[in-house]
C-alpha cells in the first residue's frame, strides 16, 4: 500500500478537476406540461372469515381448550431457545472449523475443467 | 419449482444448525449480505490463524448473489447451508497450504490449495484467478481465498446445470448471459 | 415445462411424490405411509395459537382412522355436504367451499379422485388433486390425524366413519405448511383452488338489479357460491345475530326456488353453515310455520327438518341479514348473459421485487411505473346485437402467490389490485415497451380495480373499445414483495403480452483510440500518479477514487473497497498486467466522467443515491436497456438495504455491465443473439468479473 502514500498530491487533484463539479450537472429537463388528476385510490381491508373464535363451532372452542385425555407433560430436557449474542453465534457456528487430514478428505467435491 | 419443502424427518445436526441459521436470519428467516459480512468477520477474529483484511460489503453481496438462486438478494436455509459447508471445507484447505511466515496462502501454494479444494485448473484460468483475487505479490489471502472458490463453485455448477445434455458446449442468449454474470 | 403438465388430466406431483410408487412401495413392505414431507407432529399443527407447546394443543394425539373407529371408510354413501362438519379450526371458508363442491358430483372427483378406500390396497396413504396458481397439483397425505379426547380436532363427518373430508382439509394444510395457516380466508380462495375456476364478489348492500336472476342462473351452470355477514369493525362484538346467523363467517349457497305462498311468487333460498348444525331460525326455517301455506307436495320435497346447518330463508331476508356474496364461474362463460359464449384465457406470471417492480399504486407517482406491465390487444367488439356500444368485455383477475404459508413467519395478504391504460399511438404495435413515469402523468387510467382489497384475488370486468391498453397490476403501497397470476378472460381473441424492454447497449467503439490521441496534460497527470512502471495498481485506483469521492461530498458512499478495484481493473485490462496502462486508464476517467454527470442527473431527490427507479433511468441514458428482470438482478446485487445504489457500486455495475456486453458480442460476432461456449471460456470471462 506504499501506492497511498506517493501518490502526487496535486496530480490527484488536477485529476480530479477533469471530472468538473456538481454545478456542471445540467439538470435534467422536468416534465412540466399538464399532469392528470387521477383520484386517489382507496384500501380496503376486509378481515378474513374464520378469524375469530365467534367463527368456530362452541363446543369445539370447549374441546380446544380442554387439556386432553394423557395429558402430556412440557419435558423437562427442552432445548434452550434463548436468543445468541452474536459472539456465541459465531463461536457455536464455526466450533469446528478445525483442521484435521481426515476433515479435509471428507467428501470432496472434484470438478476439472 | 416454488414449492419449498421445509419441515422434513431431520438429523439432530440439521436441526441445531437451523436454530443457528434462524438467530443469524431474524424475522425474515433469510440471510442478507451485510448479515453474512458480520458474522463472517466475527468469526474470522475468532480465529486468528486466517489471516484477512477482512470480508467487504462488496465481496459479501457478491457472494450472495452467487448462491442465490431466487434473486431476492439473500439466502434461505438451504443456500446458506452449502455455503456455510464449503467455507468450513476451505478454511481446512487454506489452513493446510498457507506459507508460514505471511499467513498467507503464496503463489506457489495456489495450484495445490485448488487442487486440494477439489479443483483441476488449466494455467490460463488459474492466472486469470491470480490477477483477480491475489494481492500484487500473488499470495492471497483468506477473505479473497473464500471469495474466489465461491465464485469458482457456482460458475461450474451454473455451467453444468445449462449443459444439459452433457456436450461441453452451452448455448446463452445475451438476457441469459447477463442474468447469470451481473448477478455474481 | 413438459406438454400439459400442470393441467387436471397430467397435474404436478406435489413435492415429486407418487401416490401410486409411494402406495405400491408401503404395501410391498407391508408398512403404513408416514408422511415425512409433512410429518405428523407440532410444526403440522401451527405455529402460533396452535404452535407447539401452545396450551391449545396440549393433549393432541395424532391417530389414524383405525384407531378412532371401527370400520373406517373413505366415503359412505356418496360425497354429500353433510360430511363437512366444521372443528376447531377457523376454515369455515375451505369447508364452506368443499360444502359447495359437494353439490357437482364432476367437480368434485376432479379434487377427489375415485379409488380410494380404507379396505382394498389400504396404505395409509391418500391424495387429492388442487389447483394451485394455474396448475394443478396432486397432492398426498398420510391418514393419521389430530385428534382430543379421542376425537377429531378439526372437520370431519356427521357421519362418524366417514374421512374423506378430513383427509382432504389435511392435504390442503399440507400445501399451505400447516393447518393454522388456514385459519380466517375467503370462500373464494377454496372455490377457485378446487375448480381452477374464476370468482366475483358481490357486495349486498349494494347489490345489481338482478341479483336473485344472477344467482339463480349460477347455481343453474354449476357455479359455486357463498356468502357471508361481514364484521364491521374491531367493536362488532356480537359474533351471532339475534336470528342465529354468524358473522364474520362463511356458509355455502346450495339452492334457489320459487314457491306459491298464499297465492304469491315467494323467492327462496338455501344456506348451509359448514358448522354442520346452528340454523338461521327466522321465516322459513326449518319448522317455521310458513311451510304450511304452501302446497304439501312441495313442501315435502322442500321442508328440511334436521339439526344440519342447512335451512331455507326468503331472498328477502338473505339481502337484508347477508352483506358478501361470491360466485366461482367455472370457465367465465356468460358471466352476466343467459347465453354462452366461447371465452379466451391467458395466464401471465409476474413478481413485485422491493426496489426493482414493487411500485404500488398510482398514489405513488414516482414508483408506479416500475410495476410490471402487460399489454392486452382487444381486436373486435362482443356480439351483441342488443348493445350499439361498440366494446369489448374482458375480466381481469390478479392473484398474489403463496402469501398463506408466509404467515408462519409473520407475513400475510397483501392489499392489491389493477389499473388499464391505452397504449400510446407511438408505442402501439411494438412489443418491447415499459411506459415512463411521464406517461403516467400524462394519461389517465381507462379503467382499474373498484379499490385495493387485502384479498388472495382481486377481480374486475371491464368493456373498453377496441384497441391496445395495458394492464398494471400492484401492491396499494411500494416496496411490497410477491410473486403473483395475472389471469385475462376475453369474449373474443385478443393478444397479450408483458411489456418490457429489448436488451440492448449502446457501447462506443474503443478499438480506436491509442496513446496518440491522448491529451499531453491528461499523460503528464497519468506519469506523475503511476509512478515509474507507467501502469495504475489496484490501490492506486482505489485511492484515485476514494479522493473523488472525498472532493465530491455530495456523493454518498462507504468508499472503494479493494475487491471492488480489483474488480474494475480485472475488466477494463486488456493486456492481462493486471494494472491499467495510459490508454486503459484514460478509457475507464472518461467513463467515470461521464457516469458522474449521469449519476448527478438522474438523483431527482438529491440523496446521493440512486433510488432503483432513478437506476432505470440511468441505466438507460448510460446506454443501456435492460429487462424486468436484469433490473431486478441489478437491484438485488447492487442496492444497499434501502434499495439505494450509492456511488461506488454504481460505477461497479456500470463497468461490470458494458464488460459483460463487450464479452457476450466478443462470442457472438454475427449477432445472433446467442453465443456458444465451452466450460473453459466460460470459466475465464465469468471468474475475472
Amino acid at each position: 500500500e506504499a501506492a497511498k502514500a506517493s501518490m502526487d498530491e496535486s496530480a490527484l487533484d488536477s485529476l480530479i478537476d477533469t471530472l468538473g463539479g456538481p454545478e456542471d450537472v445540467p439538470t435534467t429537463p422536468v416534465y412540466t406540461g399538464p399532469e392528470v388528476t387521477e383520484d386517489d385510490i382507496y384500501s380496503r381491508y376486509l378481515e378474513e372469515m374464520g378469524k375469530r373464535e365467534g367463527s368456530l363451532p362452541p363446543e369445539y372452542v370447549k374441546l380446544l381448550k380442554s387439556k386432553g385425555q394423557d395429558e402430556v407433560l412440557p419435558k423437562a430436557n427442552e432445548p434452550n431457545e434463548k436468543p445468541m449474542t452474536d459472539d456465541e453465534l459465531a463461536e457455536t457456528l464455526s466450533s469446528d472449523f478445525t483442521c484435521s487430514t481426515a476433515s479435509a478428505q471428507e467428501k470432496k467435491t472434484s470438478l476439472t475443467e | 419449482n416454488h414449492f419449498t419443502n421445509v419441515e422434513a424427518y431431520e438429523s439432530d445436526e440439521i436441526r441445531q444448525f437451523r436454530r443457528l441459521f434462524a438467530q443469524l436470519a431474524g424475522d425474515d428467516m433469510e440471510v442478507c449480505a451485510t448479515e453474512l459480512r458480520n458474522i463472517l468477520n466475527k468469526v474470522l477474529s475468532r480465529h486468528q490463524d486466517l489471516k484477512t483484511d477482512g470480508f467487504s460489503l462488496d465481496t459479501c453481496r457478491s457472494m450472495v448473489a452467487v448462491m442465490d438462486c431466487d434473486t431476492n438478494g439473500k439466502l434461505g436455509f438451504e443456500e446458506f447451508k452449502y455455503l456455510w459447508n464449503n467455507i468450513k471445507k476451505w478454511q481446512c484447505v487454506y489452513k493446510q497450504y498457507v506459507t508460514d511466515q505471511s499467513g498467507t496462502l503464496g503463489r506457489a501454494q495456489l495450484p495445490n490449495a485448488l487442487k486440494a479444494a477439489g479443483f483441476h485448473l488449466k494455467e490460463e484460468l488459474r492466472q486469470v484467478i491470480v490477477r483477480r483475487y491475489a494481492d500484487e505479490d500473488g499470495s492471497m489471502d483468506f477473505n479473497s481465498f473464500i471469495s474466489c472458490l465461491v465464485r469458482l463453485d457456482g460458475m461450474f455448477r451454473t455451467f453444468k446445470s445449462l449443459d444439459r445434455d452433457g456436450s461441453g458446449q452451452i448455448q446463452v442468449t445475451i438476457e441469459d448471459w447477463l442474468q447469470l454474470t451481473m448477478y455474481s | 415445462r413438459a406438454e400439459g403438465l400442470g393441467q387436471h388430466n397430467n397435474a404436478i406431483k406435489y413435492l415429486n411424490q407418487d401416490y401410486e410408487a409411494l402406495k405400491q412401495q408401503c404395501i410391498e413392505s407391508g408398512t403404513l405411509f408416514r408422511d415425512p414431507q409433512f410429518p405428523a407432529g407440532p410444526t403440522a399443527l401451527g405455529f402460533k395459537e396452535l404452535g407447539p407447546h401452545s396450551s391449545k394443543t396440549r393433549g393432541v394425539e395424532w391417530k389414524r382412522p383405525s384407531e378412532l373407529v371401527d370400520d373406517p371408510q373413505f366415503i359412505v354413501g356418496g360425497a354429500t355436504r353433510t360430511d363437512i362438519c366444521q372443528g376447531a379450526l377457523g376454515d369455515c371458508w375451505l369447508l364452506a367451499a368443499i360444502g359447495s363442491l359437494t353439490l357437482n358430483e364432476e367437480l368434485l372427483h376432479r379434487v377427489v379422485p375415485h379409488g380410494q378406500s380404507f379396505q382394498e390396497d389400504y396404505a395409509g396413504i391418500f391424495h387429492f388433486q388442487i389447483w394451485q396458481f394455474g396448475e394443478w397439483v396432486d397432492v398426498v397425505v398420510d391418514d393419521q390425524l389430530p385428534t382430543k379426547d379421542g376425537e377429531l380436532l378439526f372437520v370431519h363427518s356427521a357421519e362418524c366413519t366417514e374421512f374423506w373430508s378430513a383427509l382432504l382439509e389435511k392435504a390442503y394444510a399440507k400445501l399451505n405448511g400447516c393447518y393454522e395457516s388456514l385459519s380466517g380466508g375467503s370462500t373464494t380462495e377454496g372455490f377457485e383452488d378446487f375448480t381452477g375456476g374464476v370468482a366475483e364478489m358481490y357486495d349486498l348492500k349494494r347489490p345489481p338489479r338482478n341479483m336473485g336472476h344472477i344467482i339463480r342462473k349460477a347455481l343453474e351452470r354449476g357455479s359455486l357460491l357463498g356468502c357471508s355477514i361481514d364484521i364491521t369493525s374491531a367493536f362488532d362484538m356480537e359474533a351471532v345475530t339475534f336470528k342465529k346467523l354468524v358473522k364474520g363467517h362463511a356458509y355455502s349457497v346450495t339452492a334457489f326456488r320459487d314457491v306459491n305462498y298464499r297465492g304469491q311468487q315467494e323467492q327462496l333460498i338455501r344456506i348451509r353453515n359448514p358448522w354442520g348444525q346452528v340454523e338461521w331460525t327466522g321465516a322459513w326455517s326449518d319448522g317455521s310455520s310458513e311451510w304450511n301455506n304452501i302446497d304439501p307436495d312441495e313442501r315435502e320435497e322442500l321442508q328440511l327438518k334436521m339439526e344440519d346447518g342447512e335451512f331455507w330463508m326468503s331472498f328477502r331476508d338473505f339481502m337484508r341479514e347477508f352483506s358478501r356474496l361470491e360466485i366461482c364461474n367455472l370457465t367465465p362463460d356468460a358471466l352476466t348473459k343467459d347465453e354462452l359464449s366461447r371465452w379466451h384465457t391467458q395466464v401471465f406470471e409476474g413478481t413485485w421485487r422491493r426496489g426493482s417492480t414493487a411500485g404500488g399504486c398510482r398514489n405513488h407517482p414516482a414508483t408506479f411505473w416500475i410495476n410490471p406491465q402487460f399489454k392486452i390487444k382487444l381486436l373486435e367488439e362482443d356480439d351483441d346485437p342488443g348493445d350499439d356500444e361498440v366494446a369489448c368485455s374482458f375480466l381481469v383477475a390478479l392473484m398474489q402467490k403463496h402469501r398463506r404459508r408466509e404467515r408462519r413467519v409473520g407475513g400475510d395478504m397483501h392489499t392489491i389490485g389493477f389499473a388499464v391504460y391505452e397504449v400510446p399511438e407511438e408505442a402501439q404495435g411494438t412489443q418491447n415497451v415499459h411506459l415512463k413515469k411521464d406517461f403516467f402523468l400524462r394519461n389517465q387510467s381507462r379503467a382499474r380495480s373498484e379499490t385495493f382489497i387485502n384479498l388472495r384475488e382481486v377481480s374486475n370486468q371491464i368493456r373498453l373499445p377496441p384497441g391496445e391498453y395495458i394492464v398494471v397490476p400492484s401492491t396499494f403501497e411500494p416496496h411490497k414483495e410477491a410473486d403473483f397470476v395475472l389471469r385475462v378472460f376475453t369474449e373474443k381473441q385478443s393478444d397479450t403480452a408483458e411489456l418490457d424492454e429489448e436488451i440492448s447497449a449502446d457501447l462506443a467503439d474503443e478499438e480506436e483510440i491509442t496513446e496518440d490521441d491522448i491529451e499531453d496534460g491528461f499523460k503528464n497527470m497519468f506519469q506523475q500518479l503511476a509512478g515509474e512502471d507507467m501502469e495504475i495498481s489496484v490501490f492506486e485506483l482505489r485511492t484515485i477514487l476514494n479522493r473523488v469521492i472525498a472532493r465530491h461530498k455530495d456523493l454518498k458512499t462507504d468508499g472503494f473497497s479493494v475487491d471492488s478495484c480489483r474488480n474494475m481493473v480485472n475488466l477494463m485490462d486488456k493486456d492481462g498486467s493486471a494494472r491499467l496502462g495510459l490508454v486503459e486508464f484514460q478509457i475507464l476517467w472518461n467513463k467515470i466522467r461521464s457516469w458522474l454527470t449521469i449519476f448527478r442527473q438522474h438523483d431527482l431527490d438529491k440523496s446521493g443515491t440512486m433510488s432503483s427507479y432513478e437506476m432505470r433511468m440511468a441505466l438507460e441514458s448510460a446506454g443501456f436497456k435492460l429487462n424486468n428482470k436484469l433490473h431486478q438482478v441489478v437491484v438485488a446485487r447492487y442496492a444497499d438495504d434501502n434499495m439505494g445504489v450509492d456511488f461506488d457500486n454504481f460505477v461497479c455495475c456500470l463497468v461490470k455491465l458494458e464488460a459483460m456486453f463487450r464479452f457476450f458480442r466478443s462470442m457472438d460476432p454475427d449477432g445472433t443473439g446467442t453465443a456458444v461456449m465451452n466450460l473453459a471460456e466460460w470459466l475465464l470471462l465469468t471468474m475475472c468479473g
